[in-house]
């Protein structure tokens, strides 16, 4: 058995087909992009890679999302046009966590775990100009990135910030807030050569309160009319059901459906003989042999 | 580094340098704060410019134009980006191949102009050009096109 193999053992009571879904581990998933509408046209970017001799498809159920086939992927990052910010390379399940909160121009939206800016130039995107992101990323180290990229794309309603996720200032409140947390990454090991990273224990629980942290002063930032996403690439429920679950109970927040068609499937209602809160089946949890991208759990909330 | 905001009047002035060196309308600011970080002037959407004012930012909006030594301003290439497409005058519309040669490091015919100029292809901006003696040069930051594949069969991939 490979350690792979091993490591995701104790996820088979719960993910369906589970050796579908190791064979879908060790494949490479597709190249994709989102088209950066707020700089030029799915069309034009579709005409133009097509142009260069890229194989180019679009997604049913994300309009701005280009699935790349072929044997050039990997040179997305070398062309001009994303050079002038025509597009981002992101995966599927990246773009449903900014998709599922369901953002409109003029809203006022917190981006807490930023870097490098995938969610964050999406939302942006959204906003159509109108409105703010706060694009909040406490790693100096990930600041360059997240930067290069919201300049790259042509943001100009964004206002980056370096506080700890779990100490961002209360007196702004928000119409849409995305915690995107930090976590294990175990969705994010795909391929060929994919192998398990560190999981252990003590590096587990040290994530979990900084995802329960985090999330708290979210849930604590929104508008009262507000929502909030919260999503990680990971498939360890100890990461997503019980962590939104108890927060959830506690600030009588409503777990709402993402409305997005896609194959998911539903969040944990159970998870050791504990009942989480009415409505967690409402949350998605992305699997590569379902949804054709990395494993994610996007759940979508809002005060009741 | 801290933002200075910059006042109505000295906003006006910023405009009045892309209205009058570039032809832009100057409605195409009407919705913006501008703000001084270092040596740039910094442009923000006015529906973003309390959270910029509330919190403790490290950045906001785009770059439009740098401060140079003399004082004068030079258009940046993010912001002449987004803000420079309809840009009429010293404006140089170049091929993929001219651009390539520029990103190479090799200048190109710019006839008459002189001082800063804005790229464009396609009608669109994307980036800004330095005119002298004749000769364009390219003032692409490197960061922006030292990953450019440019082996595809001799063109820009």
């Amino acid at each position: 058995m490979s350690r792979l193999t091993k490591h995701y053992e104790r996820y088979k009571e719960f993910i369906p087909d589970f050796d579908e879904f190791m064979a879908a581990v060790k494949r490479d998933q597709p190249a994709r992009i989102r088209v950066n509408t707020l700089k030029t046209t799915v069309a034009e970017v579709e005409r133009n890679l097509t142009a260069k001799g890229f194989e180019v498809e679009r997604t049913t159920w994300n309009p701005y999302l280009l699935t790349i086939k072929g044997d050039r992927p990997k040179k997305l990052g070398s062309t001009l046009m994303h050079s002038l910010g025509h597009y981002y390379v992101q995966s599927a399940s990246s773009s449903v966590a900014a998709l599922a909160l369901d953002v409109k121009p003029g809203h006022r939206v917190l981006d807490l775990c930023a870097s490098p800016g995938s969610k964050t130039t999406f939302i942006a995107q959204l906003l159509e100009g109108k409105g703010l992101v706060v694009a909040n990323e406490p790693s100096r180290k990930r600041l360059t990135p997240l930067t290069t990229n919201l300049r790259r794309l042509g943001i100009t309603n964004a206002v980056t910030t370096t506080y700890s996720g779990q100490n961002f200032p209360m007196r702004l409140k928000f119409d849409r807030v995305l915690v995107d947390a930090p976590c294990s990454g175990e969705g994010t090991w795909r391929g060929p050569d994919a192998r398990p990273k560190n999981t252990s224990e003590s590096l587990r629980e040290r994530l979990v309160k900084r995802q329960q942290q985090i999330l708290e002063r979210g849930i604590q930032t929104m508008a009262p009319d507000g929502q909030l996403v919260y999503s990680t690439c990971t498939y360890a429920p100890e990461e997503n059901e019980n962590v939104v679950g108890p927060l959830a109970a506690k600030y009588d927040l409503e777990i709402l459906d993402t409305g997005l068609k896609i194959n998911a499937c539903p969040g944990l209602t159970q998870i050791e003989g504990v009942k989480m809160p009415d409505g967690m089946e409402k949350a998605l949890r992305l699997y590569p042999h379902r949804f054709d991208s990395e494993g994610f759990f996007v759940i979508r909330m809002a005060r009741r | 580094m801290s933002f200075v905001w910059l006042d109505d009047k000295e906003s006006a002035k910023v405009e009045d340098y892309f209205v009058e060196r570039f032809g832009m309308d100057r409605e195409k600011f009407a919705d913006f704060a501008m703000f001084q970080k270092g040596d740039y002037i910094n442009i923000l959407a006015l529906d973003a410019r309390e959270a910029a004012q509330e919190l403790d930012p490290s950045d906001a909006g785009l770059p439009l134009a740098k401060l140079t030594h003399s004082k004068t301003l030079k258009p940046v290439t993010r912001g002449v980006q987004v803000f420079c497409n309809e840009a009429t005058s010293n404006v140089v519309e170049i091929e993929p191949a001219d651009l390539k040669g520029l990103i190479e490091g090799r200048s190109v015919e710019s006839g008459d102009l002189k001082g800063f100029v804005i790229l464009k292809m396609g009608g669109c901006a994307v980036g800004v050009g330095l005119a002298r003696e004749g000769r364009l040069l390219s003032q692409f930051p490197k960061a922006m096109t030292h990953h450019l594949d440019l082996r595809n069969g001799g063109e820009i991939l």
